[in-house]
């Protein structure tokens, strides 16, 4: 039992939380998760391959690039913070482990009772855009990601704070957990096709990646229909069975470094951005549009269904052969299984950014001094952490001359809901770098928020 | 402006750095806290068939609301053998005047005419006197006599010497008698070889005889008493206790009377029948004293089965016999005795020494019963903690509510012990002491709910609770056997008026489960 309920609760709490729609770069992260109309350089990968070509006003440099110095990560939940983390799970100032009051345990099934948490991760390994006059902009990017989501339902969390209630049905069906760990090779292009005699659109750009997939770890609950029943005499009764799909570099969820891979796809991202002249006095608007993610990845290695026969009854703890069989059916039940395909988490987005210059720059040139942007992002499938749910962002950002780039924004929908975003942009010249976060909670109340998100940024740029 | 910016900047760096240094995540430790498991020990479920064990004896009346019976059969069957034996005659004198040739005739039975006649046993002599002063010698024929080894008949012999006597002496076994209308004598025709008439002077004895067949006209032929006990008529898992039976199923108890061949009217008479139960208590079955309606029931008595009719039965009732306080003796053992009577009816017949009769009880009885005194079963279930975690995980137990509960859905009131013991059966917890805190060490379990028609309607619950210290879950870790011993019996309370008995049926089973709350610690490290 000690067992059980030490799995269960590491189970629960180590795999942590869960996963966001999609990766943003963090300039974006800080402006409401806009990017597809005002992202540009190294951060447009994966958001609007044309906008690779752009660059921040005032800036021609050929060469763009940054090495592991890039990372960002996104927690959506509406419990875990880091408070509820360190009051539940963290050892005391004695090294001890908490000792969970009636009180505590209600309020982790209050707080955790069937809410899905998901944690997101990402880190550019190394990525470079060179900027050719004439021919256009070629990018090359590595990146890793990182998803996990886990659900715990209000009867698993019962089961495990309180014990089996005499005379009840715990609903086990909910629980669910899923990672996914993917590395891709973004190869980009874009260029901006000027457009001659037209009063409406001064130029647009376009711009498509092709992506090699690689497979680092896949796991998801594909089947769970465990359902427990107690009796008024303690019986013991489960039926039901879950099953779970795994693929990695390792055997049997063990975790390391990934050197190779599990799996092989190909993705492709493919968008535009259209440049509109004198939008306004004193103002540009661009408006874009990109597809992302559409592809597959096939995973080939170590594939194993992980099968649990949860068709089991106890009604005499001291038979042995019944405390046997229950030990064998907790034990997962390994099948190995033929390569299996996942289709990647494919993106649409449709934004636009209004740039403001100021008065005296009648030609709408160099670094404007602030933008406004809206995004409208809308997922096609829920595969590979991806959700169906469409997101809104709305941002702004304020240029306090060449170096400082103040930024804020406000999204909706999605798994996140309603978040204030926020961050700053430092350009130094030959070195930017982009703090930001999506919850703006995140910087006033860090260890109280459950939607802590961050993402720091180094690139550097070569003229 | 740039001024407002810088100080913006400023202020964002500031709020990062402190939001950066405030985030300190603690090193990981899954919290302990305290937590009921509610842990089944043990259950067992026993129905009626578990507690007086299920044999051929045992059956459901589906057509009754699948109440229990207990069918008892005992089957008393006898073949003839050499029981049809008949007296002989005593030594005969026949004289007549002399002459040289006589017909005369040897009686076989008085009342018995023979048609055919095969012999087992037996034997008949004749002695001839010689009282002349000369040798002469006699042949003699005995017409309707036969040898059985050619068929022929039967002739004699032989020289007597003067002054002397000649003892002829003739095995039954190897004749027959053949005649063509039914007879009981056999004619012989004498004829003396002498010069002289000779004074007629022999004597012919015939001795006690068995016959191996006959047909005729037998006389009333008493075969003498036949004894006989049956074993376990309802099984050898009679259940121990003393049940009153209320009734008994309607049209199921006969005697059945049997012969396996057409012979002679057959009475059974002097039929007595004794049940003796496990303590040895007699109860002699009473029945109408000659098996016709309106007579008197008697401990004695007598069944006809006549000529033509190859079987009969005779049905038992609560009117025609005391059927029930038979049954209420629940016997182990019956006895019985009776004297079998051929042709009484003194009709012309057959009957053969192969043949046979056969006397049946038949015996059906539906439980619904009252029990003074309990049945008592006992069971010995294997327990035991093996797994070694588990044992561990006892002794950070604070303490175990031991629950017993019973679900009763049987009418019958249970009386039980429980003791926990170790694998070499040395007690370890006297569990129904220490819930029931009485003297006897015993828990009571109440009865089902009994309706009108005497059947249970729904279960009774009864718990039992106990608080058990370190100590006594100390000593769970050792158990290995649980001995259960249960007595049942009707509760008077539990039965409403007018019965004052209870219907158990095939469905009716009680459950007894023993099961724990531990609090218990959760501490992953």
């Amino acid at each position: 039992m000690k067992k059980l309920i030490s799995t269960a609760a590491i189970f629960l709490f180590i795999i942590g939380s869960v996963n966001s729609q999609v990766l943003y770069d963090v300039r974006g992260l800080s402006m409401g998760n806009t990017s597809v109309a005002n992202s540009y350089e190294l951060d447009a990968f994966n958001q609007n391959p044309a906008n690779i070509v752009f660059q921040r006003g005032n800036n021609n440099s050929k060469v763009y690039f940054n090495i592991f110095t890039t990372f960002q990560f996104l927690n959506n939940s509406d419990y875990l913070s880091l408070n509820f983390y360190n009051d539940y799970f963290g050892e005391d100032a004695s090294g001890n482990a908490f000792v969970l009051t009636e009180a505590d345990k209600q309020n982790i099934v209050n707080s955790a009772s069937d809410q899905k948490t998901t944690f997101t991760a990402s880190a550019k390994i190394f990525s470079v855009i060179y900027n050719h006059p004439y021919a256009g902009s070629f990018g090359i990017s590595l990146d890793d990601r990182v998803i996990a989501d886990f659900t715990p339902s209000k009867d698993f969390l019962d089961l495990g704070l309180y014990g089996n209630l005499p005379n009840r049905v715990y609903d086990l069906s909910q629980n669910k957990v899923n990672g996914y760990w993917t590395r891709q090779l973004n190869l980009s292009y874009a260029k901006i096709l000027n457009i001659k005699n037209n009063n409406l659109i001064e130029s647009i750009s376009v711009g498509g990646s092709v992506k090699p997939q690689f497979g680092i770890y896949y796991f998801e609950t594909t089947k769970n229909t465990l359902t427990i029943q107690t009796s008024a005499q303690n019986i013991f009764q489960s039926t039901g069975e879950s099953e779970f799909q795994y693929s990695g570099i390792e055997e049997d969820f063990n975790i390391k470094f990934p050197s190779g891979n599990a799996g092989f796809g190909l993705g492709f991202d493919a968008g535009v951005n259209l440049v509109f002249k004198k939008f306004s006095g004193n103002g540009k608007l661009n408006i874009g549009l990109a597809l992302a993610d559409v592809g597959f990845l096939n995973w080939t290695k170590n594939n194993a269904r992980y099968f649990n026969d949860g068709n089991f009854i106890l009604t005499d703890i001291t038979n042995k052969e019944q405390v046997d069989s229950l030990i064998d059916k907790i034990k997962l039940t390994k099948t190995p299984v033929p390569e299996f395909r996942t289709s990647l988490p494919t993106t649409v987005r449709f934004g636009a950014t209004y740039r403001i210059y100021s008065p005296g720059n009648k030609k709408l040139t160099g670094l404007e001094i602030a933008s406004v942007s809206f995004d409208y992002i809308q997922g096609i499938t829920d595969k590979l952490g991806g959700t169906t749910k469409p997101r809104f962002g709305l941002g702004a950002e304020f240029n306090a001359g060449n170096v400082v780039s103040p930024r804020a924004g406000v999204s909706f929908g999605g798994d996140e809901n309603t978040l204030v975003s926020l961050g700053l942009g430092i350009d130094t010249g030959p070195v930017i770098i982009d703090l930001g976060t999506n919850n703006i909670t995140s910087i006033f109340n860090p260890k109280g928020t459950s939607n802590l998100s961050a993402g720091f940024n180094i690139k550097y740029k070569i003229n | 402006m740039l001024k407002r910016c810088h100080v913006t900047t400023t202020v964002l760096l500031i709020l990062l750095s402190i939001s950066l240094s405030s985030c300190e995540l603690k090193s990981p430790s899954l919290p302990n806290y305290d937590i009921d498991l509610r842990i089944p020990f043990s259950i067992k479920s026993y129905n009626v068939f578990d507690i007086i064990n299920r044999s051929s004896n045992i059956g459901i009346d589906s057509l009754n609301n699948n109440i229990i019976f207990i069918y008892g059969e005992s089957n008393y069957r006898r073949v003839f053998g050499e029981d049809i034996k008949f007296d002989g005659i005593k030594e005969t004198f026949i004289t007549a005047p002399s002459t040289l040739q006589l017909d005369t005739s040897v009686t076989f039975n008085d009342s018995t005419f023979i048609t055919t006649m095969d012999f087992l046993s037996g034997s008949l002599t004749f002695k001839f006197f010689n009282s002349l002063g000369s040798d002469y010698t006699i042949n003699a024929v005995i017409k309707n006599f036969f040898h059985k080894q050619n068929n022929d008949t039967v002739r004699l012999s032989f020289t007597i010497n003067a002054g002397s006597e000649k003892n002829i002496i003739l095995k039954l076994r190897d004749y027959y008698i053949n005649n063509k209308t039914p007879d009981n004598r056999l004619n012989v025709r004498i004829s003396f070889n002498s010069s002289v008439p000779v004074p007629v002077n022999f004597s012919y004895i015939l001795s006690e005889y068995s016959i191996e067949n006959m047909s005729g006209i037998l006389k009333p032929l008493n075969t003498g008493i036949s004894k006989d006990e049956v074993l376990d008529p309802f099984g050898s898992d009679v259940p121990e206790g003393e049940l009153f039976f209320s009734d008994i199923t309607p049209d199921k108890n006969f005697f059945v009377v049997k012969k396996f061949r057409e012979i002679y009217q057959v009475d059974f008479r002097n039929i007595s029948i004794i049940g003796e139960n496990k303590n040895g208590h007699r109860v002699r079955l009473k029945y109408l004293k000659t098996g016709k309606p309106g007579d008197q029931i008697d401990s004695v008595f007598s069944l006809i089965l006549p000529q033509k009719v190859d079987s009969l039965a005779y049905p038992i009732n609560e009117d025609n016999s005391n059927i029930r306080e038979f049954i209420n003796n629940i016997p182990k053992k019956i006895f019985v005795e009776r004297t079998d009577f051929l042709n009484n009816t003194y009709q012309e017949g057959s009957v053969n020494y192969q043949d046979s009769l056969s006397l049946k009880l038949i015996l059906q009885v539906p439980l619904n019963v009252s029990i003074t005194k309990p049945i008592v079963f006992r069971d010995t279930a294997d327990v035991g903690i093996h797994d070694e975690d588990q044992r561990k995980d006892l002794d950070k137990a604070k303490k175990l509510v031991f629950t017993l509960t019973s679900q009763n859905g049987i009418p019958l009131k249970t009386v039980a012990k429980v003791l926990v013991l170790d694998s070499l059966f040395n007690p370890l917890l006297p569990i129904s002491l220490i819930l029931g805190n009485l003297q006897d060490s015993s828990v009571t379990f109440n009865a089902g709910n009994v309706g009108a028609d005497g059947f249970s309607t729904t279960s009774t619950i009864t718990s039992y609770s106990a608080v058990l210290d370190s100590a006594d879950i100390s000593k769970i870790k050792r158990m290995g056997k649980i001995i259960y011993e249960n007595k049942l019996f009707t509760d008077p309370n539990h039965i409403p008026d007018p019965l004052n008995s209870v219907k158990i049926r095939s469905g009716d089973r009680i459950s007894i489960a023993g099961f724990g709350t531990l609090t218990y610690r959760i501490d992953p490290d």
